[in-house]
Order: structure tokens, then sequence, then C-alpha cells
């Protein structure tokens, strides 16, 4: 198993693992730093509706029909963005503040061969987690539908497809 | 002791379920194997993120891939290696349960297109072995069995009816086809009300359409939708010592005897897809229903000493001239900002149907010839709310939109406005370039060959796509749409595909005789749209069921011979 396949299957299976002996050392923790971070940037009125789009990108993380390269896009993704922050700004993407992480999210839009399909994945589940159904746990108390003022199809779903 | 039954049906979708409910209900067993599982209405939702982004219904593509190889007009080919999708609904009743239920018959000279507008050069059109009124009183029957709504209008093209009307009058309409109708009239047209699968009140247990908005796409959870869930709900009701249903069984081969020196389907083996356990039925007929394409697949696995090239296929005509419908899609759009009040609620009243469409182009004439048109549908743009914000993320330079910026363009798209789509429908013209064949190097998780899918649109398709959507594009211009826009594309609509296993009366350019028993097999049966040489200029949910009725009664005169 590589490096980066550790990872992923840590971030995924949500159990802790620390990698030592590379430039940039990360844990689950830290990915999923990256990820809330990045969200943050991406949607900040997700917060602003008291709606977490973190546990949301978790289960997508595990779908059976997300397909592989999805998720290693996602994944590879958070991590290229840490490590050219690192290289950016000497710092970490999670302690950078918020200009300078605006900053990275518009370089890797512009600069990589990776970073628009990044922001694209991350902000096409932020949408879904906030106008899918409040079952997926994104769109709390149907605060997504309410914002944009749309009314769910009836009946609603009993139980997730996972 | 391994049980048999009178009749083996594979699929239970608008093919399999009506030659089922026949047949339980004129005494004979009956099995039905489905590969999917066995969902009823208590189970649907209007899950958008299950049904619509995650596709609940069909089966994972990793798992059960097609192999896609596409030839454009301009010779470039291009393959597609798991990443596009022709499954259509893995369930009881099949991807009837997600159909929009636009109900239009197939018209007399659509059974003798040959005959009528000459041949084609480069493709294979030829003639029904038999003619529209062999099939009337076959869709006179669906409409009163699995329900049909509307009103029927006289207009030129308006085929021979033994019913003067539809049983079920109109389902509720949005206020806005009042606009549209001025619009069509005004161009000297005629809007018509679109025929539809769904029951506006309460029949045989099932409730009426209770407009719930999400109509297309998504299975009905008060069974107004004539599904062929609905039609076998129907029967288990009243024969169920009759009927026994398999679901999670995948067919993926006929193992085929001789019987008086003809080759006969002996059994049907087939997986467990929970267990992944191998299995067999037995039955005096076998009818396959799997959809076209899955048809073809199951049929050219199955290898053996008589059928070296896949059962039936002695004549190498198994996948041949495989159909889709063809045609165009367009939009235009009605913004609130522009509207007075009273017609903002109009526009944005939930759940009424836009049932309206033009059959005026079923023929038009271009430099002095007459051509085969077809149908315009028009309906208003699906509310999925996920789809329509992801629309949102890029602006007209193309550039990815996030943060605030993209947080106002949702603002002020959403639900600020209508969208009025039309999609025409006409023939997909059949050539030796679409068909379907197997490949025993590409095997899906159960090492059964996969279906490779050969893709050629004639140029005819386009033509006939182009003159129909400019025809769809002038009435939106008349009703005031705003952003209006069209396309005809080379690539066919994976809902909607015939052919593979043409019927007709000669073995050597036909898989089926009239009746859609395989030519040199003594037991076997086809009732999906595999069946059909041409497919018309409608979507083919109703003709499959009207014909799938006609092979039941086959199937009867043929089980009295036997018994």
């Amino acid at each position: 198993m590589t490096r980066r396949d550790a990872l992923k299957q840590s971030f995924i299976l949500a159990t802790p693992l620390a990698l030592v002996g590379c430039e940039a050392s990360f844990n689950d923790a830290e990915i999923e730093d990256i990820f809330s971070h990045t969200h943050s940037i991406l949607f900040p009125h997700a917060k602003t509706l008291g709606c977490e789009t973190l546990p949301y990108l978790k289960i997508i993380l595990a779908h059976s029909k997300i397909s592989q390269d999805t998720k290693d896009e996602l994944i590879n993704g958070a991590m290229r963005l840490n490590e050219l922050s690192i290289q950016r700004y000497q710092a970490h993407f999670n302690k950078l503040d918020v200009e300078k992480q605006k900053d990275m999210i518009e370089y890797i839009i512009n600069n990589t061969d990776f970073g628009s399909e990044y922001v694209r994945l991350n902000l096409t589940f932020i949408l879904e987690s906030l106008l899918g159904d409040p079952i997926y746990r994104g769109n709390t108390d149907g605060k997504g539908w309410a914002w944009v003022k749309h009314i769910s199809g009836e009946p609603r779903p009993k139980r997730p497809y996972l | 002791m391994t049980k048999k039954y009178d009749v083996c049906i594979i699929g239970s979708g608008a093919g399999g379920s009506p030659v089922a409910y026949e047949l339980a209900r004129a005494g004979y067993k009956v099995c039905v194997l489905e590969k999917g599982e066995f969902y009823t209405q208590e189970d649907f939702s209007k899950d958008e993120l299950g049904i619509s982004r995650r596709k609940m219904y069909i089966p994972n593509l990793k798992d059960e891939y097609h192999i896609i190889k596409q030839k454009l007009q301009n010779q470039e080919e291009h393959t597609y290696n798991a990443n596009w999708n022709f499954w259509n609904g893995s369930m009881v009743g099949g991807s009837s349960n997600l159909m929009s239920g636009f109900f239009h018959r197939l018209k007399p000279n659509d059974f003798k297109l040959k005959s009528v507008y000459g041949e084609v050069k480069g493709a294979n059109v030829e003639d029904w072995p038999i003619r529209y009124e062999e099939l009337e009183r076959y869709y006179d029957k669906v409409e009163k069995v699995v329900g049909v709504s509307g009103k029927i209008e006289n207009h030129k093209y308006l085929e021979t009816r033994s019913s003067r009307d539809l049983p079920y009058e109109a389902l509720l309409e949005n206020k806005t086809t009042l606009w549209f109708d001025k619009a069509a009239k005004s161009l000297g047209l005629h809007p018509l009300k679109t025929p539809r699968s769904i029951l506006p009140i309460a029949k045989d247990g099932r409730n009426p359409c209770y407009y719930s908005h999400f109509c297309g796409g998504y299975p009905c959870a008060s069974g107004a939708k004539g599904s062929g869930l609905v039609l076998l709900q129907s029967a288990l009701r009243s024969h169920k010592e009759n009927l026994d249903i398999l679901p999670n069984s995948f067919v993926y081969k006929l193992e085929v005897d001789t019987l008086d020196n003809t080759p006969h389907i002996k059994e049907a083996k087939y997986f467990n897809t929970k267990d992944n356990t191998k299995h067999s039925i037995q039955a005096k007929i076998f009818v396959l229903s799997a959809q076209a394409i899955e048809s073809c697949r199951i049929l050219l696995n199955s290898k053996s000493k008589i059928f070296p090239n896949g059962v039936a296929n002695n004549h190498n005509q198994v996948g041949k001239n495989l159909i889709f419908s063809s045609g165009g899609v367009g939009s235009g759009t009605f913004y609130l900002k522009d509207l007075s009040a009273q017609n903002r609620e109009i526009l944005m009243e939930r759940g009424l149907f836009f049932n309206r469409f033009i059959d005026d182009f079923y023929e038009f004439k271009k430099d002095g010839k007459i051509y085969k048109g077809g149908v315009i549908d028009f309906l208003f743009e699906h509310p999925n709310v996920i789809v329509n914000a992801l629309e949102q993320m890029y602006d007209e330079d193309d550039n990815l939109l996030y943060g605030e910026t993209l947080k106002r363009k949702i603002e002020e798209n959403l639900y600020q406005k209508r969208v009025l789509n039309f999609e025409v429908f006409s023939d997909y013209m059949p050539t030796d370039s679409t068909f379907v064949s197997v490949d025993a190097n590409f095997v899906d998780k159960y090492d059964v060959p996969v279906a490779n899918v050969n893709l050629y649109s004639h140029s005819r398709d386009t033509e006939v796509g182009e003159h129909l959507s400019i025809k769809a594009v002038k009435i939106l211009e008349k009703m005031g749409a705003k952003d209006i826009n069209y396309g005809v594309s080379e690539d066919p609509p994976p809902n909607l595909v015939a052919g593979g296993l043409r019927f007709g009366d000669d073995i050597k350019t036909s898989v089926l005789d009239r009746d859609c028993k395989a030519h040199d097999v003594s037991n076997l049966y086809v009732s999906d749209a595999s069946f059909m040489p041409t497919g018309g200029s409608v979507p083919y949910t109703f003709s499959i069921y009207a014909n799938a009725f006609r092979v039941a009664d086959a199937i009867v005169l043929k089980l009295k011979y036997i018994n």
C-alpha cells in the first residue's frame, strides 16, 4: 500500500493513522481538516445556514456508487493542496489565514492540473449535502431547502441509500 | 425436486409483466425471474440523491459494465469502457417504474416504413410482418388494463381507434398550457393533450395520481403510474397461486436441448445476486423480456453445439439492427421578473402537468419529397433541485464559481424562472453499424461476457431531428420564452432502445417470427422492444405493452396445443 493509498484508507475508515518521514506529515484528522477549510472557502453559506457538509463527504468517500477515481481525486486533491500550501507559504493549508486559503484555492484552479476538478467535486458534494434529503445529514432540519425555497417531493426516503 | 413451470419469464418490465399477468390469470403456472429487487409502493420515495444522483435502481457500472463503441458521422470512432450507462431500471416492473408514461400509439405507416417512404441509403429499413390493425386491439387493451388518461382529439394523423376516446379523463394541467395552445394555433398547428399512462382516479387497488411534482425518473408511490409492477401486483392479488416472482435473479444462460428434432430451451440458468449462488428453472415456454440489449446479450452468451454463436443465431441476426429513438431536445425559459403576479402564480404552480404534444409533423415535405417526421412532446423541466443548483457552478465564460458569487447565482436562478422543454421523437435508422455483440475478454463480476454496444447514427436521424426541433423552437418563440436553445445529437438515448431481435417472415433476415417466437426454437418467445424492425417516432413503452399482450395470446394458444 502506498503512502497515499494508506491516507485515503485512513480517512475513509476514520481510523487514526500517523505517517512520518515525508515532506509533510499527515494524519486522517488533518485531511479532514483540509476538507473542512476547503468547504469553508468554497461555500461559507453552509455554516451560516447551520449545516455541516463534512459528514456527507464522508458518506461519499465510502459510497458504493462513487467511483474510486472520484474518491482518489478528492483525497489526492486535498493532499496536493496542502503540499502546495507548504511550498508557497511554508505552512499547512489548515494553518493559513482565510485570505491565504482563498489565494491557494485560486492558485490551484488556475495553475494546476488537479485544482479545478478538486474544487468542482467539493462544490458538487457541498450542494448535494445542502439540498439532498436531511436523512443524509447535511441538510439539517431542511435548512438548505428553506434557503432556496425548495419543497421536496413526497414521500421522503425512510433510509439513506449508501 | 425442481419445480417446473408452464412459463418462465426473464425480466418483469413492460414486456414481461403483461405476459405474466395474462398467463397467470389464464390458469398457467408462471415464474418471473427479475434481476433487481422487489420494491413496492411503500418503499418508493422522491429521494433525489439516491434515485437521480446515485442511480440506486441500476447496477453499479464498475461491476456490470458495457463496452460502447461509437462511430460518428464524420467517421471518428470512440470507445467507452464502463463509463456510459445503458442500464435502465433493475427492479420488479423494470424501467416502466421510472417512465414519464407518454403513451402515443404507432401509426399505420410505422408498420410499413419501407413501402410508404422508400428505402434509405445506408439503412436497413424493413416493413413489419404485421399491420397496425393487428396491434390496434392490444393498444386498446393497454389503455383499459394498464390505464391511459387524456383526451383524443381528431387531427390529420390520428390513427384509427376501436374506442373513440381514452378510458380515463386527462390529468390536471398547468394553465400555462393555454399559452402554448394559443401560440401553436397562431402558427397553424394543432396542440394536443399528451396521453399519459397515469391514472387520475383509483382503480384495482391503485391510488390516483397525487401530483407529486416528481414523476418522470421516479417510481410512483401511489400506483397511479402504469408500471409493470402494478400489473404484477394485480395478478398476485387475483391469482397468487399461479405466479412466482423471484427477484435478485440474474439470468446468464439459456440451456438448449432438442425435442422431436427441434431445438428447445430446457432451462434458464441464473445467479441469485444476493449470495452469488447458481440456480436453474425449467419450463415449457420461456419468454425473454430483459430489454433489448440484455436480451441480445443473454442469447449471444447462450452458446451450445446446436447454436455455436448463441441461441437462435445460426443466421447471425441476433443483436443486429439495434435502434433507439432519434430526435432532439430543446428548451425555453420563462422568468418570473417578466410576468404579472397572476402569471407568476400560474407558472410556478406545483405538480400539475404540462401535457401537450404536436403531431403536425408526422410527415413533412422537403425538396418535393415526403419524409417521415415525428412527434414533439412538451414538458416542464424536471424539478430536481440539486441538478439545477449544480448548473449554476460556472459563469458564462466557463469559470468555476464559488463562495458568495455562487450563492448569489443560485439564489438568482432557482425558483426565479421555469423552463419548458421539448423532446422530439423520430425514427432511428437501423444500420449495419448499430448492433450488440459479446466478447469473452470483457466480463462482469459474474464472469459473464458484457454487452458490446456498437453505435452509429445515420445522417437521416439528425436531419429529421433538426427539422422538427426548429418547428418546436418557433412555438417557444411565439410563447415569449427566453434563452431558447436546442440540440440534435448523434448520441442515442439509452432509455429508448429497441431492435436487435427483429421479427419477420424470413429466418435469414430476422430472429423471431410474427408471434415473436424464435424461428428455430420451439419454446422461446421474446417480449420487449427488441422485436421491432423500426421503432416509429414515439416512445416505445406503449407498443411494448401492446405487443406483449399480443404475444401472451400466442403463448396461450401454444400452451393449449402443448397440453
